[in-house]
């Protein structure tokens, strides 16, 4: 409660004594929204968390080794994550639903547990140290980055190519009869989400000065988190999975005071949305709650007389 | 020319869905593709428009092979189609359906799009001033539907804006797929407006349809699929007084020939419908019935399937209820087994209520159906199959028996108690289906279309099985498409036209009653 007091109270001290809070919100928004990406073109692709390793490796590396500034670091990684994401997506795509999402927990657990567990130069299991991350300065590059790119995602929703991916997403069939390039869209949607999320994995390093190859990094953890804030905040819209991230993001800052019962409280939340809210917080039907099927009725009319 | 197939064929495995269609379709004609269920009809419009790639053949629109290109490059090339069950992009709103329409012919606005230039503006104001324009052609009023999802218009509606949708790609050939399946008469006079004054455009269209009074009536040209291949092609009166055609819609009775068909009899053609209807209710509905239905109304959201129709079935009777497709056999079906619940009317079996019944309730009441398209576990073995149909039973060892003696009136069955159900052919699985009913010791069965896809041999082996149960005292309600076949063995039937019951009466009465005929042919 103090933390919401104070938000509203005292922004300026809150930003101040908060500031690694927000930076976290504005990273997690910005792969949220690579996250959107996918499932607005009807792919449930949880490859997020291996591009932002790409990302987040490239940017610290070539520091240590070539010592470049960061704009080029960050530029080269998310550009490596989108060639990637040709390289994967090319073979991939011709998978559907479950099948895409298991191919893709497939290919970042075979490039943290079979690559970067592995390799001398990413520090085998250990992590890389990343002495010149800058955790303060990063903080408005990331709030700027995350407002950059909403705005454009939430542009590209609205022309041709959003109304492509839109129909894709409904009715594949559909989208070919109307001559949507069915193929090519679904790897533009693809690559697009892996330069996202390649550009979100270099910032979220240079936040760091350790780059940790957990799993609750870049495992499939960390995509199970993404997904979640899609979930919860509703796919149907840009706005959706960044009121997610914020939300979830938040959380355990919240109910700080019930720490030891976070997962269950998040647990408990999440149910309730997918139950009342099937469309997530932001969707259709403004702040509607749905009532399931097997919820009874407030008050039954009194039957008819006869 | 505008179309022109030339031996096209597709075949799955051993099945011919086609099998060496030529069809020429001209410019600036409206040309009907008719057919039994499984004819073949869907599988011809979905290689046209390349979903499924051709084995053999050759297409052409205009001067452009089809043969090889994927299906949104022959979009591209000026074919658009809309779809028997309806796919339209459920949760955008209608304006943005047809504004999907326009990809094709859209130049690709992304970088103007991110800058918010005016120019995209301007663009995207002409394009929807252009699907307005192309949605009030279909017959909807942009202005009251365009902002509403379209998953959640009016069915009606829904197929309208599939056809603006559709239009929004501004084809040279239109394809409506059963553009009038599921409306109301009035909704289909409406329909076939749109399509006349679609083609008074100078549009060319492909029309697939079940309702013959349609097709016969807006058609330049009827083409006629059976099998997999076309039997017969013309003008709409040469193709429905076709021998063929009438044999390939009503069936085969058996022994009978085709001359006793209603229509190629010596029944004058001239009996007017509501005559002959009236000769046949001369027969009177059973006073002490096991199941009696009455005003019975069912509906999928706003599509009537079933509009009051009161039917009674007498404890060891036959009694089969046929029509054309979509005309609402399989929702009674459906309805009675408490797997639909209808709007209104009542439906009573034997004391059970079976509108508010649960269906498990209604089965160890003594009512079974066996389901159109069978149903079976096709990786379970056969006699898995029948265990499984004997699982909520307690007393085991008489279920075995039941078992075994289903397996010795159907002895093909033991033969292959140990084969996986999907390896049997389709009558063997007919005959499956059909044993896993009889364990559930009903005292009605209901059939669901038991010939549907089967060859003529295998219909009689399966026809004489029924009447082998019948004589063992079960009693049947049978669905069926064949109805040459199905009113041969029936005591009494009720003939269905959308969703209403149009006449009954005795099997062998109705056997010659032109009206029959029209119930499926139109006319």
């Amino acid at each position: 409660m103090d933390f919401l007091i104070q938000l509203v109270t005292d922004p300026v001290g809150f930003y101040n004594s908060h500031t690694l809070l927000i930076a976290q919100i504005g990273i997690n928004s910005i792969i949220a929204t690579s996250m959107f990406v996918v499932l607005y073109s009807g792919q449930l692709s949880l490859a997020a968390p291996g591009f932002m390793a790409i990302g987040a490796y490239t940017s610290v590396l070539m520091d240590l080794y070539w010592h470049t500034p960061f704009a080029v670091n960050l530029a080269a990684g998310t550009l490596l994550a989108g060639a990637l994401g040709v390289l994967v997506g090319l073979p991939v795509l011709r998978l559907r639903g479950v099948f895409l999402a298991i191919a893709t927990i497939g290919f970042i657990e075979a490039l943290r547990l079979g690559v970067i567990l592995n390799l001398p130069i990413t520090g085998e299991g250990l992590g890389l140290k990343n002495g010149n991350a800058d955790p303060l300065g990063g903080i408005n590059l990331v709030l700027v980055a995350l407002v950059v790119v909403v705005f454009l995602m939430w542009r590209l929703t609205k022309g041709r190519l959003g109304h492509a991916w839109s129909a894709i997403r409904q009715d594949e069939l559909a989208a070919l009869s109307q001559g949507i390039d069915v193929a090519r869209y679904k790897l533009l949607a693809f690559t697009l989400s892996a330069v996202i999320a390649g550009f979100a994995g270099g910032l979220e390093a240079h936040l760091n000065f350790f780059v940790d190859p957990g799993d609750a990094q870049y495992g499939v953890s960390r995509a199970v988190q993404i997904l979640t804030f899609a979930v919860l905040g509703g796919s149907g819209n840009i706005f959706g999975p960044v009121v997610g991230a914020l939300f979830l993001t938040t959380l355990p800052e919240i109910i700080r005071q019930a720490a030891d019962y976070r997962d269950v409280v998040s647990g408990i939340i999440l149910i309730a949305v997918i139950v009342f809210r099937p469309q997530g917080i932001v969707g259709r039907g403004g702040l509607a709650i749905v009532r399931p099927r097997w919820w009874p009725r407030a008050q039954p009319h009194a039957p008819s007389p006869g | 020319m505008l179309l022109r197939l030339d031996s096209v064929q597709r075949h799955f495995g051993g099945v011919k869905a086609v099998d060496g269609v030529s069809l020429d379709v001209e410019e600036g004609s409206i040309q009907g593709l008719i057919g039994p269920n499984g004819a073949g009809k869907t599988t011809l419009v979905n290689v046209i428009t390349g979903y499924i790639p051709f084995q053999s053949g050759q297409a052409w629109i205009g001067g452009d092979v089809l043969g090889g290109l994927p299906a949104h490059r022959i979009a591209g090339l000026g074919i658009a189609r809309t779809f028997q069950n309806i796919r339209l992009f459920k949760d955008l709103d209608a304006l943005d359906n047809v504004l999907v329409g326009m990809h094709s012919r859209r130049h690709d606005d992304t970088l103007s799009q991110l800058a918010t230039l005016p120019v995209f503006r301007r663009d995207h104001r002409a394009r929807i001033n252009e699907a307005h324009r192309l949605m009030e052609v279909a017959g909807l009023d942009p202005g009251e539907v365009g902002g509403r999802a379209a998953g959640t218009l009016p069915y009606g509606d829904q197929r309208r804006l599939e056809i603006a949708r559709a239009l929004a790609l501004q084809p040279r050939l239109l394809i409506l797929d059963e553009p009038a399946a599921g409306m109301n008469p009035s909704e289909k006079q409406g329909m076939r407006e749109l399509i006349e004054r679609l083609n008074q455009d100078g549009l060319t269209i492909l029309l697939i349809d079940h309702d013959m009074r349609l097709v016969m009536g807006v058609c330049t040209h009827v083409a006629v699929l059976n099998f997999g291949r076309k039997i017969a092609d013309g003008s709409p009166k040469e193709v429905s007084t076709d021998a063929g055609v009438i044999k390939a819609y009503l069936g085969t009775g058996g022994e009978r020939e085709v001359s006793s068909a209603p229509g190629a009899s010596g029944v004058d053609e001239a009996t007017e419908v509501v005559e002959a209807a009236a000769t046949s209710r001369v027969t009177a509905e059973p006073e002490n019935a096991i199941l009696d239905v009455r005003d019975l109304s069912v509906s999928y959201g706003a599509v009537n399937a079933v509009r009051g129709a009161s039917l009674r079935v007498a404890a060891g009777e036959v009694v089969a209820l046929i029509g054309a497709n979509g005309a609402g056999k399989s929702t009674i079906l459906n309805t009675l087994s408490g797997l639909i619940r209808p709007d209104s009317g009542t439906a009573n079996f034997d004391g059970l209520d079976l509108t508010a019944a649960k269906p498990s309730a209604i089965v160890r009441h003594g009512l079974a159906q066996v389901p159109e398209g069978r149903e079976i576990l096709a990786r379970q073995t056969v006699l898995e199959n029948l265990e499984l149909a004997t699982w909520a039973r307690h007393d085991r060892e008489a279920a075995a028996k039941d078992i075994e003696a289903a397996m010795k009136r159907f002895p093909i069955l033991g033969e292959r108690r140990a084969m996986r159900a999907g390896t049997l052919s389709g009558g063997e699985q007919q005959m499956l289906a059909i044993a896993r009913g009889l364990l559930a010791k009903p005292r009605l069965l209901l059939l669901d279309e038991p010939s549907l896809g089967l060859a003529p041999q295998m219909v009689d082996e399966v026809f004489a099985a029924i009447a082998e149960i019948h004589r063992e005292g079960t009693t049947i309600l049978l669905v069926e498409q064949n109805a040459l076949r199905a009113l041969a063995i029936a005591d009494r039937a009720y003939v269905l036209e959308t969703g209403r019951i149009l006449l009954s009466g005795s099997g062998d009465d109705l056997l010659h009653n032109p009206a029959v005929r029209r119930a499926y042919l139109g006319g």
